[in-house]
């Protein structure tokens, strides 16, 4: 003898029964663990009871699949946000880690432009150039007359020079 | 501005001795020709154009104090090494017709140090510079 479960006027069809609960149960845990995962479940929730009224002359099995797609749902769901969390503190753990990238980039940068600038004054050989033969005399007036020029050790400067300055004198 | 332009090379200064004032300027370029056996010409020149020692003990003291072989300095003061080269200095300028101290030349020309010869100077390193330029 089988008996029909008919569903009378104001009663629920047993599958959104279920699926409320489920998803009650859910927002209880979530609230107990502290999560935020109230809007996923119920949106899992409303999927629930939409699939409900689609499927309310659906088998059981159906909804046990349904159940089952809601529970892979939700826990994707519930995943997900952990996932999001974690995505987003492996993203803050990224952006730590590439903090320190963006610092070297930073060190980087300025030996780029000390580097350009070094090409820079590389490529400013004209005022060393003209700083060359100075500082060569220079340092021939600073030791010439104490050895470079011993030989000709009463004279100072480019043997060379075009102005010869002589003085005759004495120490008196 | 002599200074000038032998450090940038377009004047060399050299120093030729006179003795117009016997045994003291004798002693003194002595002193100096023998510091510059050891490389100190110019310090000497130095010296005696700020001091007015020209006594032996005085040039050996100096070389003390300068780390010259204070042995072969006094040899050389004693022997008047020297002599004759500053000897030859001063004949060529009193032939020259150079007696009065200091007398500046530029390439064999000038005389006594005064404006003139300073414009002299000031117009060939000029010269020279815009041949250069």
């Amino acid at each position: 003898m089988r008996i029909r479960m008919a569903t009378l006027p104001g009663m629920l069809p047993a599958t959104l029964v279920v699926a409320l609960l489920a998803a009650l149960g859910l927002i209880l845990a979530a609230c107990s663990s502290g999560g935020d995962v109230p809007e996923a479940v119920q949106e899992s929730a409303v999927a629930a009871t939409q699939g409900d009224q689609q499927q309310e002359e659906q088998p059981a099995t159906s909804y046990r699949a349904g159940q089952s797609e809601t529970a892979e749902d939700e826990a994707a769901e519930q995943s997900s946000p952990v996932e999001a969390e974690q995505g987003g503190e492996s993203a803050d753990e990224a952006g730590q880690t590439d903090a320190p990238e963006q610092e070297q980039v930073t060190e980087v940068e300025p030996q780029a432009s000390e580097q350009s600038e070094e090409a820079e004054t590389e490529d400013e050989p004209s005022a060393d150039a003209e700083a060359e033969p100075e500082a060569m005399v220079g340092q021939i007036i600073e030791t010439g007359h104490r050895a470079g020029l011993f030989a000709n050790r009463n004279v100072v400067g480019n043997p060379d020079a075009p102005i010869v300055i002589t003085e005759y004198s004495d120490f008196l | 501005m002599i200074d000038e332009l032998v450090r940038t090379g377009l004047a060399r200064f050299e120093y030729r001795h006179i003795l117009n004032h016997g045994p003291p300027s004798v002693a003194a370029a002595l002193a100096t020709e023998c510091g510059g056996d050891q490389g100190r010409w110019w310090d000497f020149h130095d010296h005696y154009m700020t001091t007015q020692d020209f006594s032996r003990d005085g040039a050996v003291a100096l070389a003390a104090s300068l780390s010259l072989d204070t042995e072969q300095f006094a040899q050389c003061l004693d022997n008047q090494v020297h002599l004759e080269l500053v000897e030859e200095q001063h004949r060529a300028a009193s032939q020259a017709g150079f007696n009065r101290t200091p007398t500046i030349r530029i390439n064999d020309e000038g005389g006594a140090v005064n404006d003139a010869l300073i414009e002299q100077v000031q117009e060939l390193a000029a010269q020279l510079e815009s041949e250069e330029g």
